[in-house]
This record gives C-alpha cells, sequence and structure tokens, in this order.
C-alpha cells in the first residue's frame, strides 16, 4: 500500500515535471518567431503545443534510459528507488521555476540530471554516479551546443544577407517569417520527442521499481499519452517571461535572423539527434540566437543577458542537484517512507499556490497603478 | 595512447553531428533564401515589364522551394525513422 501511493506521487510528479518542462522550453520554439512578428502569441504556442504533443508519439527509443548514463540504476535499486526519483524530480522543478521567475533559459534535462544525480548522492553517496556519463552525455555536450548552433546561425545569417539581402524589404520579410513557422514547427516536433520521452522514461522507471512493469519493459501507452498532455499542456500554458529573455532581450532580431537561429537550431537538433550525441534544444536555440545577432556586428548582442543566461547554464546542474539532496535529506526527517513524500508534495503545493496568487496580485496591482 | 577527450566524447559522433549540421543549415539557408530572392525579383521585373525576367525568376524561386521542402520532408523521415 504503501509503495503503491509513493508511485502514484512519484507518476504525478514526474508529470508535474513534464508541465514545467513544456512551460519551460515554450520559449525555444516560439520566441525567435513571435518575436520578428511570423506568428501571433497565441497562435504560436497552441501550434508549438499541438507539435509537442504529436511529437511525444514519434518514437520512444530513448524513454527507458534517462539518467542511467549518470547513475548507477542498480546503486539505486530497492525500496529506496521510488524516493530517489522524487527527490530528483523536485529539484528538477524547484529550478525551473526559479529560473522561469528570473526569466532564464535554463535546461530542462539538465535540471532533471541534477536532481537525480544530486538525490543519488545524497541516499548512497557519490560511488553511485557515473562521471564519464556525466562529462561525455552532458558536460561536454553543454559546451559544445551553443557553440555549434551559434556559428551554424551567424554562417546562416551571411549566407542569407548575401543572397537576399539587397531585395525589397516586404517580400523578403514575408518569405523569412514563413521559413520560420516551418523550422519552429519541426523544433517543436523534435521537443516534444526528446523532452516528453524523459518523463515516460521517469514513469517506466517508477513502474519498474515498484513491480508493475517486468524490467526493460517499454512504456505502456497510458505513460506515453500522459506524458504527451503534460508538456503540450505546458506548451500551451507559455513561459512568457523566457520567451522575453529568447525573443526580445538577447537581439533585436529581424525575420532574417529568426529565421537563421530557428533553422539553425533545427538543422543541429535533428544532426545531433540522429547521431546519438544528445544537445539541449535550449542551450542550441539561444546559442542560434547569439550567432544570428553577432554576424549582423558585435554590439547587436546584449552581452550583459548573454552573460545571465551562461551562468544559469553553469548553475543549473549544481542547483538541481542540491534541492534533490536536500528533499531526499527531507524525506528522511520524516522516516524514508511515504510520509515525506506526501508532506513534501503538500507543502510544495500550498507553496506555489501562495507564490503564483502574490505573483498574479502583484501584476494586477502593476497593472492598475 | 588515446586522449582522454576522445574516451570522454565519441570524437566521430561529434564530428558527423558538426558536418551536417554546417551542411543542412547551409542548404536549406541557400534554398529558402533563393526562393525568396526569386520571389522578390519576379516582382521587381513584373512591374518594370521584363516578362521573360521575371518568370525566370518565379521559376526559380519554384524550383527552390521544391528543393526547400524535399530537405524539409528528408529531415522529417530522419526523425520518424530513428
Amino acid at each position: 500500500m504503501d509503495t503503491h501511493l509513493i508511485l502514484v506521487i512519484v507518476v504525478a510528479t514526474a508529470l508535474a515535471f513534464d508541465f514545467t518542462n513544456g512551460f519551460h522550453d515554450t520559449a525555444n520554439v516560439v520566441a525567435t518567431s513571435i518575436s520578428t512578428g511570423a506568428i501571433a502569441p497565441k497562435a504560436a504556442v497552441a501550434f508549438a503545443a499541438i507539435l509537442n504533443f504529436v511529437g511525444a508519439f514519434i518514437s520512444i527509443e530513448v524513454a527507458a534510459t534517462i539518467a542511467s548514463d549518470v547513475v548507477d540504476p542498480s546503486a539505486i535499486a530497492g525500496p529506496e528507488a521510488l524516493n530517489i526519483v522524487f527527490a530528483g524530480l523536485m529539484g528538477a522543478i524547484a529550478w525551473n521555476l526559479v529560473t522561469w521567475y528570473y526569466g532564464l533559459p535554463s535546461s530542462s534535462s539538465h535540471a532533471l540530471i541534477g536532481g537525480i544525480v544530486g538525490a543519488t548522492i545524497a541516499a548512497v553517496g557519490t560511488g553511485a554516479v557515473e562521471a564519464e556519463g556525466l562529462v561525455g552525455k552532458v558536460l561536454l555536450p553543454a559546451i559544445i551546443a551553443p557553440i555549434l548552433a551559434f556559428a551554424v546561425a551567424a554562417l546562416a545569417i551571411t549566407i542569407s544577407y548575401r543572397i537576399a539581402g539587397r531585395q525589397r524589404p516586404g517580400p523578403v520579410a514575408r518569405g523569412y517569417r514563413l521559413g520560420q513557422v516551418v523550422s519552429g514547427g519541426l523544433l517543436a516536433l523534435a521537443h516534444g520527442t526528446n523532452d516528453a520521452q524523459k518523463t515516460m522514461g521517469v514513469i517506466t522507471l517508477a513502474l519498474i521499481a515498484d513491480g508493475a512493469l517486468a524490467p526493460g519493459s517499454d512504456p505502456p501507452f497510458w505513460v506515453i499519452v500522459s506524458a504527451a498532455t503534460a508538456i503540450a499542456l505546458g506548451t500551451y500554458s507559455g513561459g512568457w517571461r523566457i520567451i522575453k529573455t529568447t525573443g526580445f532581450r538577447i537581439i533585436k532580431m529581424d525575420p532574417a535572423q529568426g529565421f537563421s537561429a530557428q533553422g539553425a537550431g533545427a538543422a543541429v537538433i535533428m544532426a545531433s539527434s540522429h547521431f546519438g550525441f544528445p544537445l539541449s534544444t535550449t542551450h542550441v536555440i539561444n546559442g542560434g540566437v547569439m550567432g544570428s545577432g553577432i554576424a549582423k556586428r558585435l554590439s547587436a548582442v546584449r552581452w550583459g543577458v548573454a552573460g545571465n543566461i551562461v551562468t544559469a547554464w553553469l548553475v543549473t546542474l549544481p542547483a538541481a542537484a542540491a534541492i534533490g539532496a536536500l528533499v531526499y535529506g527531507l524525506t528522511l526527517l520524516f522516516g524514508g517512507g511515504t510520509l515525506g513524500p506526501v508532506v513534501i508534495s503538500v507543502a510544495s503545493i500550498l507553496a506555489l499556490t501562495v507564490l503564483f496568487g502574490l505573483n498574479r496580485r502583484a501584476g494586477t496591482a502593476t497593472a492598475t497603478g | 595512447m588515446t586522449p582522454i577527450l576522445a574516451v570522454i566524447v565519441d570524437i566521430q559522433e561529434l564530428a558527423y553531428t558538426v558536418l551536417a549540421s554546417i551542411v543542412a543549415a547551409t542548404a536549406v539557408t541557400i534554398a529558402v533564401s533563393l526562393a525568396i530572392r526569386g520571389t522578390a525579383r519576379y516582382v521587381d521585373h513584373s512591374q518594370n515589364g521584363r516578362v521573360a525576367l521575371a518568370y525566370g525568376s518565379l521559376a526559380l524561386a519554384g524550383i527552390c522551394v521544391l528543393a526547400a521542402l524535399a530537405m524539409l520532408g528528408f529531415g522529417l523521415y530522419v526523425m520518424i525513422s530513428d
């Protein structure tokens, strides 16, 4: 009975993470299109939400491998496994909300990996962490992704300006805006495929740990549908604070730059997925935006904003790990059983309700004041 | 002796990713930009009464749109087949 209750809480927390993932990463897909007026904001998030939902059904190849490259799955097996996964998810959700509040486009995948690593270290020590996997699959790609997208977007915008830069502005702007809608659609599909699978993987691992599924099973259909729905609803909710940062605050973007950033982003994400070298959508898109700005002139990029974003990327893994470890420690305070996750979940829901209420009241006061 | 970086990162996967990203982004950008240029030139030539040049530009735009759509289809195929 106890483990079943924890399982229900872990599944609900995983879906809550999936929602924040969609909510947080909406900007990756729609920010540049909204910024250049390629598509209206509400239509953009609806379009992205639908394609995120569809994307989640495209593949389940990597659904069962999340976090297994960075922590030793056998070391976190047993009755403690669900508490570790719960603590890791809470770390990721908390960091996603903090970075959303400050409008910082950080990687949801890194937050999830950080949370799980932190909770694992708190539970069984550093021996369960696969240092080689952490460096090879997380840290180095985090450095490579923005640099590659930056270079590819800079090349793309240079080509765009050379070929179409001296033509009539009207047809040129309309053409690149149309290109942005298409490349944004591809990004949304890729995002749904990659990111919804992480939640499917976490829920599947929890079901296996609970004995509800045999080891090595694929995600059940209800898991695929619920993960797809959660990420689509999160995307539709729209993380407007991050959309403003990516779309408006890094550079002042024209349609050719928007197309170059998104086209380069789509090319890099799809190439990396195909060749099995996973890169963060967030890092790729923001690197692409900076690259499409710098090709115009160095001062076109607001380096202060770019610096804040890069700092957030550096801090994401340790911060989510620290929160994951703290939450795991809190579950131990309640005896390490079901009570801890129940109390922490209820307290988190209450805290979030109060914070969102205060945020809305502050917004209303600003609007009327 | 194998460098430590080559052990941690699959250099071949990384090289393919970099190369494919550059080739795909460059090809799509050239196709879309030429399509846009062709469309803009079609408008200009039409207004100046240069019918042959106008239709030539339109044909270039059409071919480039088809090429861009083919690349998009290939991208979708790669995504789904993975």
